[in-house]
């Protein structure tokens, strides 16, 4: 008997007996739903997770002033660091690969109004070159800041969409002005606020450097700065090397490490990929561990098949079945059942994905969870896992079907 | 093909004891003959034809088919002879409750590793030579005891087989339908030359066949 026939007698069966049959791969189903839903969101909240990175240049590093922790010099313990425009420029002279760089001076806190409405926002004093580290766009609402604004000290904003629409409503805003402590800002552009970390800049001002220290009257350094490193850096090596220097140039000791803190979102992306590569890795062994008790019932209710199908197999043996084709059918019946109820769990996964999908977008479209898929090749490699499965679930039954003797299998109809 | 057997034994290990249930059977049965093995239950007929059919194995003894001895063959080799050389009609028909007639009667030969078409219709050949053609789509629990046992008659003679071999094939149905089914067996053996061996306790159906050979608690006296 060929291959195909054999196929199609243990679809007969399975057909002849369909509730034995879909009791039995209802573990299996469960398995791979499980399997598949896990996947879908745990890559769902990768995709979140790592989506949030997105607003950053991959090469990009912020650095934070902080307290001394060592006397060193002339600096003791408990000083406070602070950044200079002199320091960018040693930096960006000493350092070639630094491609963009920038001081970030805030103030929180702040009133800004216009006729009639007002709204408690954060300042950020910025150059054009923030906007090569923190990807941030106006999504065709204006335009962000450039280096006219910075070099003319000119009273312009860029505004996030919470401002936009606190103050201005179903207005456009660009060409407005607003009132920030006192002085009046022409906005320029509304930043677009569409994953987590862009969500921060929604009741956020971005204005020239300049214009800043002017409207602040802020004479002094600032806290922090940020870069965008040339694509061939070695970020680690940069970091290590940067904290040196940055030691050498302020005057304080290249042991101490609270002086400065340093943000490198290459290595923060790296940590995040590991721990998404680790949850994967676990998802994979939760839902074999399903599988396993999926294929075990198949096993055992194959073994309870071929029990009850004593007589039929001995029928088949008296009629000319090689022990072969005996095992072929009940590895292809028990192949088929995993299978059929695989592809069933994948369906549902696939369903319950979808459907979580449209929560999110219809009730939690702040949530750090990204849109949950599942990869092709994960599909591929469960069907795989499945069609194994499934032979090994009919193996032992296969085999002890094909021991079966004629005679014993008659003798057993005939008592029956 | 003639059958040779001599001092075939056959015991049956039980939970306390050991049962011989052939204790040295000597038979020749030559090619075309119509044969019926007669003996009370318990003698030992049954367990004689599943030998002959190769349905079970012997303790010892010689038993030839033609020139092959039976002993040597493996698991392959007596499928082999199963679907080709023997035809098996049952008491109790035996038939696959799931299949219809026709998937019944043409499962030998799909196992010879025919097609499916020429099976079909080679199947359809032989219910119409027993009469039952009509009954090609239904299932075995919509048949009479006749019928069924006309169904596993028509599976036996499919692969056009060289022996039949029928353990008791009128056990279960009244005189008539036993008479048609005697009537079918004498003429597939006197039509085809089939050698056909029929296991019997019913005098009647013994009287029909050429040669009658009696068993007696496990010996053919």
């Amino acid at each position: 008997m060929d291959s195909y026939r054999i196929f199609q007698e243990a679809l007969s069966s399975i057909r002849q007996n369909k509730a034995r049959s879909a009791l039995s791969g209802f573990g299996v189903a469960w398995g791979i739903f499980i399997l598949t839903v896990l996947l879908g969101v745990g890559d769902g909240f990768r995709q979140g997770v790592m989506g949030m990175f997105d607003v950053f240049a991959q090469k990009s590093m912020f650095i934070y002033a902080g307290t001394t922790s060592l006397n060193y010099g002339d600096k003791s313990e408990g000083t406070e660091i602070d950044f200079t425009d002199d320091d960018l420029r040693r930096l960006r002279s000493y350092y070639s690969g630094i491609e963009a760089i920038s001081p970030e001076m805030y103030r929180t806190g702040i009133t800004a109004r216009n006729a009639d409405k007002d709204i408690a926002v954060s300042v950020c004093g910025v150059r054009p070159d923030y906007f090569r580290v923190k990807l941030l766009e106006t999504g065709g609402k204006g335009r962000i800041l450039n280096s006219l604004d910075s070099k003319g000290g000119r009273p312009v904003a860029v505004i996030g969409e919470g401002i936009a629409t606190a103050l201005f409503g179903n207005r456009e805003p660009e060409g407005e002005k607003i009132d920030i402590d006192g002085i009046f800002y022409t906005v320029t552009g509304v930043l677009k606020s569409d994953n987590i970390f862009s969500l921060s800049e929604r009741n956020s001002v971005y204005v020239p450097a300049e214009t800043f220290r002017d409207g602040f009257g802020d004479t002094g350094g600032f806290r922090s700065f940020c870069m965008v490193l040339s694509p061939g850096t070695d970020m680690e090596l940069f970091e290590k090397d940067i904290r040196n220097y940055l030691a050498y140039i302020k005057g304080y000791s290249t042991d101490d490490d609270q002086a400065v803190y340093v943000s490198n979102i290459e290595a923060q992306t790296s940590s995040f990929e590991s721990l998404f590569k680790g949850l994967n890795i676990l998802i994979w062994v939760i839902g074999i561990c399903f599988l396993l008790s999926g294929m075990a019932g198949i096993g055992n209710v194959m073994l309870i098949t071929v029990k009850e199908r004593t007589s039929e197999i001995g029928i088949r043996k008296a009629i000319g079945a090689v022990p072969e084709s005996i095992i072929k059918m009940i590895i292809l019946e028990s192949v088929c059942i995993t299978l059929m109820s695989g592809v069933i769990g994948i369906i549902a996964g696939t369903g319950t994905l979808f459907l979580i999908d449209k929560g999110i977008a219809a009730f939690a479209q702040d949530s750090i969870m990204g849109r949950t898929s599942v990869h092709p090749a994960a599909v591929l490699l469960s069907l795989g896992v499945l069609v194994l499965s499934g032979m090994i679930s009919g193996l032992f039954p296969a085999v002890k079907a094909a021991r079966i003797m004629p005679v014993d299998a008659i003798r057993y109809e005939n008592r029956g | 093909m003639a059958i040779r057997m001599t001092e075939i034994t056959k015991a049956y290990a039980t939970t306390y004891t050991r049962l011989e249930v052939l204790k040295g059977v000597d038979l020749t049965v030559e090619d075309g003959e119509l044969v019926s093995v007669m003996g009370a239950s318990g003698s030992g007929k049954s367990t004689l034809l599943n030998i002959l059919g190769l349905l079970d194995c012997y303790d010892s003894g010689e038993y030839y088919i033609g020139d092959r001895l039976m002993r040597d063959l493996s698991e392959h080799e007596a499928a082999h002879y199963r679907n080709r050389i023997f035809g098996f009609v049952f008491q109790a028909a035996n038939l696959i409750p799931y299949k219809n007639v026709a998937d019944n009667v043409l499962l030998p030969m799909l196992y010879r590793g025919a097609r499916y078409s020429e099976s079909y219709r080679a199947a359809m050949e032989c219910l119409e030579r027993l009469g039952i053609s009509g009954w090609a789509g239904h299932y075995p629990n919509e048949l009479s005891g006749g019928q069924r046992q006309r169904v596993a008659i028509a599976r036996a003679i499919i692969t056009r087989p060289e022996i039949i071999l029928a353990d008791e094939p009128t056990g279960q149905l009244d005189s008539t339908t036993s008479g048609e089914v005697m009537s079918i067996l004498k003429q597939i053996n006197s039509e085809s030359g089939t050698t056909v061996i029929i296991v019997t306790h019913e005098k009647s159906i013994s009287e029909e066949t050429d040669r009658v050979i009696h068993i007696k608690d496990g010996l053919i006296c």
